[in-house]
């Protein structure tokens, strides 16, 4: 078993079972310091697909600042150890997300994935370069053999092809805050 | 190891997550559980980016990762949503002393 | 020549005295109502020159055998469907034009005393601006559709004037009645203009009347009986002749102008527009004779027995028009406008002296007038003379126009030129006695104590505040000036003419100059016959005798000659149950009870049954459903988790 794999599995049941705790526990408080578990180990899964920077970005936000703002809401609403309490639905909640789960993986597992390890080995060479430079793009003196690197790297995609949703989450964002000032407002 | 895993386990996540937001009383509960599916979401975003090859993607190869821009986007509006979210919470608190879903039933009437 | 925008501002200064009336001064000078008037009547002096300069154009023009053309102007262009907007001026225009805004001037001139002091005065005098604008603005059209817009226009002005009383119910009721009979003959000319629109014809009128796009056989015939149903409601004609007579609720000057000089004589002026299109059908023009000939009869047996002095007029003017209608029909077309342009003068001029003497009596009931000769002179001057020219008696102008269509008539070919004669020979009969019973029964004899003894005898006392009482006097100056006007026009209007024709020039003018003026090409004009006009002379002496003998000398008593003729006397004065009929049995009867009542009937059972079943679905289905809105926002997120589990699982079971 090579040590990526270790890596996986350990990661995998260990986000598992912290998805399990934040959904299941009691306490409230400690349900959401699994929650940073499972965001860590999330963090762990894109290091191991080349997504270097998305890993920084979910540690920063999602463990960071997101854990942060729960944590916060739990304090602020003073419920926090008979919080989490099951309501009525229990058994639809519970079936149809088993049934969606079945189906889910019969899907992953029966489609015919058009996958990369089945393609040439120059393809695979290549987008080993690209995947390898999500941060500042490929190299100059590499891009002369890889056809489309003009635009490669996250930043360039960005404010290339997707500079219109781009702008569009700032406007989000945007409009997020200024909802969320208004929520919480004392009148 | 390979996409199967991935996305297995983003769909174990993902079912995790939606029972969450199903079945718990606490709103806050409910609004960790739907982290949880981003989570999952973005997982098997970035697997497909890792591991698939999209039709006519050798000339623009840049664009393979298309599906780690897609997660930063899932991730903005995770942080839209929390922070909109904690605030609705927040004042749902206030004006109510309760944090059960069950209870924020006004918009039947 | 006149310029095109001199003909679009005879009809634009009268809308503009209309515009400014109505906007203007009522709102914010209503204290001072005499402004309207001066208003309405230099607006209409301005038209009048300008018409007369058009006739003057359409003189040369004829004279220099050139046409007038006017540019016309995109108005819609939807589709195919091509509508131009423009003016012509030709003879019958321009002599339409002059009747128009000249007896307009002079009724307005009128209206000055006759209106003095009423509430409405500002209204009035708006009222008929818009309706001398409309009426321009008909006779000038050079397009059917723009025709139709301005013919609505005046059966519009024609409502709102016949109703301008209109808190006194039979004002009201008459208004109505007018509006909805002509609409009946209105709707004729509709589907004859939609029928040429559907042909794919030019709606232009010189292009109808070109004859390109004319159907040929029955549709020929359906096509100008369409346009002659208009021209029947418009001019009263049998069988919609029932709304004229009731017309009369309206001020006096209304009915001289409106229902007497002009927008009745539209319907003339509508046939004679076509007439190419009538002339196509051989059975059209019989109808229209027919018809023409038999209202002239029908409504002059009715004008015998009217006790309302407004509504022998009516009749009288049903009766003319009949005439004109008739002379169409035979083909005397110069010669029914020549009668149209002298009816306009006379019968105007009739109804201004009915007007002055219901001033002076407060009534219009002839049975309490009588002996008005001595006090008012200057009526009864003027009104004999109108009535010796309606009767067609030498040397007035009625005479000649008469005389013209009974010669025509006499001359024509075929059984329907020789009844049409016969029925119009009677009718001249007719018309001398009932014109001068009217003349009698108003003028001579004693006095029989008007308004005052009409409300005791109808057991109403004499009511404190009613707007007429008996002030027996000369009328104002400003009323009897345009009934000497038009007195003048009622001796003077056949000579312009020169229908005599025995000596080529007769006073430059010449022979049947006016005739041949108006006619068309290819239509002949009769030269005079001084035995027809002896006759019909005599026939008419004849009839203002008997009705000396019966009204003025005892030689006729009236009871003794009336007994054998209570049960006719009794049907005209009935008006040969007519409204009865159209009121009591097809209004009443047939719409109300059996068409509204089957309506009713469907409504209520039918339409509000559904109209309860549909709302009873909806609140039943709603009260279903609301079961299902709990407000519990994670039992709607189980439900979505469900439809999307459903969907996935049917999408990999029957998906691929």
């Amino acid at each position: 078993m090579a040590f990526q794999e270790v890596i996986f599995w350990v990661l995998a049941v260990s986000s598992v079972a912290a998805a399990l705790g934040v959904v299941l526990l009691r306490d409230i408080f400690r349900a959401a310091l699994l929650l940073v578990v499972v965001f860590l180990a999330v963090a762990g899964f894109f290091v191991m697909m080349n997504a270097e920077f998305l890993a920084v970005v979910q540690v920063l936000i999602y463990a960071g600042a997101i854990a942060i703002l729960i944590i916060f809401a739990i304090m602020l609403t003073r419920e926090v150890q008979q919080g989490n309490l099951p309501n009525r639905l229990q058994p639809a909640a519970v079936l149809f997300p088993v049934l969606l789960l079945a189906a889910l993986v019969f899907v992953a597992v029966d489609t015919d994935w058009n996958l990369l390890q089945d393609q040439s080995r120059e393809l695979q060479d290549n987008v080993e370069v690209v995947q390898t430079h999500t941060i500042g793009g490929i190299p100059d003196e590499m891009r002369g053999d890889i056809p489309g690197s003009d635009r490669s790297g996250l930043g360039e995609l960005l404010i290339n092809d997707f500079v219109l949703p781009f702008e569009i989450a700032s406007m989000l964002l945007l409009a997020a805050i200024i909802g969320a000032l208004v929520l919480v407002r004392e009148r | 190891m390979g996409l199967e895993h991935f996305l297995v386990l983003s769909a174990i996540l993902f079912c995790i997550g939606l029972y969450g937001a199903l079945a718990r009383r606490n709103v806050i509960t409910v609004l960790m559980s739907i982290e949880l599916m981003f989570n999952a979401v973005n997982i098997a975003l970035v697997a497909f980016a890792k591991y698939v090859v999209p039709v006519g993607v050798e000339e623009q190869l840049g664009r393979m990762l298309t599906g780690q821009v897609f997660a930063i986007f899932v991730i903005t509006v995770a942080a839209a949503e929390i922070a909109l979210g904690l605030g609705i919470v927040i004042a749902l608190y206030r004006n109510r002393e309760t944090v059960d879903v069950s209870e924020a039933s006004i918009m039947r009437r | 020549m006149i310029p095109e925008a001199a003909v679009w501002t005879i009809f634009f200064l009268p809308l503009g005295a209309f515009l400014f009336i109505a906007l203007v001064v009522r709102p914010f000078f209503n204290n001072s109502p005499q402004q309207s008037g001066l208003i309405a009547i230099i607006a209409i002096a301005g038209s009048l020159a300008l018409s007369a300069w058009a006739l003057q154009s359409a003189i040369t023009s004829a004279t220099d055998q050139v046409t007038l053309d006017f540019p016309l102007h995109e108005w819609l262009t939807v589709g195919s469907l091509n509508i131009s907007l423009g003016v012509t001026v030709d003879p019958l225009t321009s002599v339409m034009l002059v009747v128009a805004t000249g007896v307009s001037l002079m009724v307005q001139i009128y209206s000055l005393g006759y209106m003095r002091g009423d509430p409405g005065y500002s209204r009035y005098f708006a009222i008929m601006c818009l309706f001398t604008a409309s009426m321009a603005g008909l006779v000038i059209s050079s397009n059917i559709v723009q025709m139709y817009v301005f013919w609505e226009l005046v059966g519009v002005c024609s409502y709102l004037l016949i109703g301008f009383w209109f808190n006194r119910p039979a004002a009201a009721a008459a208004a109505k009645k007018a509006f909805i009979v002509t609409r009946i003959g209105d709707f004729g000319f509709l589907i004859a203009i939609l029928y040429l629109f559907f042909n794919g014809s030019s709606l232009a009128i010189a292009d109808i009347n070109a004859g390109e796009a004319l159907p040929a056989g029955m549709a020929a015939t359906w096509l100008a009986v369409g346009i002659f149903a208009g021209a029947v409601g418009k001019s009263a004609q049998f069988p919609l002749h029932v709304w004229l007579p009731d017309a009369m609720e309206g001020p006096t000057p209304v009915s001289a102008l409106i229902h007497a000089a002009t927008m009745v004589a539209a319907g003339v002026f509508l046939v004679a527009r076509f007439f190419p299109v009538f002339e196509h059908s051989t059975d059209a023009m019989s109808a229209v004779a027919m018809v023409g000939a038999f209202t002239a009869i029908f409504a002059a047996t009715m004008g015998l027995v009217m006790n309302d002095i407004k509504r022998v007029l009516a009749y009288s003017t049903v009766s003319q028009l009949g005439y004109m209608i008739a002379a169409l029909g035979i083909g005397a077309y110069g010669v029914a406008i020549f009668h149209l342009f002298n009816h306009a003068f006379f019968k105007a001029l009739l109804f201004m002296g009915a007007g002055s003497v219901n001033h002076a009596t407060g009534t219009f009931d002839m049975r309490y007038m009588g002996g008005l000769r001595k006090i008012m002179p200057w009526t009864y001057v003027t009104m004999v003379i109108g009535s010796l020219s309606l009767v067609g008696i030498f040397p007035f102008a009625g005479f000649w126009s008469k005389d013209e269509i009974l010669l025509h008539a006499w001359r024509g070919d075929g059984s329907v030129a020789t009844i049409v004669f016969w029925l119009l020979m009677v009718s001249v009969f007719l018309t001398a006695v009932y014109s001068f019973r009217m003349i009698y029964m108003t003028f001579h004899g004693d006095f029989k104590g008007g308004v005052q003894r009409e409300q005791e005898e109808r057991g109403e006392g004499s009511t404190a505040g009613a707007s007429h009482e008996v002030q027996l006097a000369e009328s104002p100056v400003f009323m009897v000036l345009p009934m000497l006007v038009l007195a003048v026009g009622a001796v003077v209007s056949g000579y312009v003419a020169n229908p005599l024709g025995v000596s080529d020039k007769f006073l430059g003018i010449e022979a049947h100059w006016f005739s041949n003026f108006v006619t068309l090409p290819g239509l002949h004009v009769e030269k005079f016959s001084l035995s027809l006009a002896v006759i019909s002379v005599i026939v008419g002496g004849v009839g203002i005798m008997i009705a000396t003998a019966m009204y003025l000398s005892p030689r006729l008593p009236l009871g003794a000659v009336g007994r054998p003729f209570r049960g006719i006397h009794k049907l005209l004065s009935e008006r040969y149950y007519m409204d009865h009929l159209y009121e009591g049995q097809i209004v009443s009867r047939g719409i109300y009870k059996v068409f509204a009542g089957t309506m009713d009937w469907f409504d209520s059972r039918i339409v509000d049954n559904v109209a309860e079943f549909v709302g009873w679905v909806s609140r039943n289905i709603g009260r279903a459903i609301s079961v299902f809105q709990t407000g519990q926002v994670q039992g709607y997120a189980v439900v979505v988790a469900v439809g999307v589990t459903l969907i996935v699982g049917a999408f990999l079971i029957w998906g691929q």
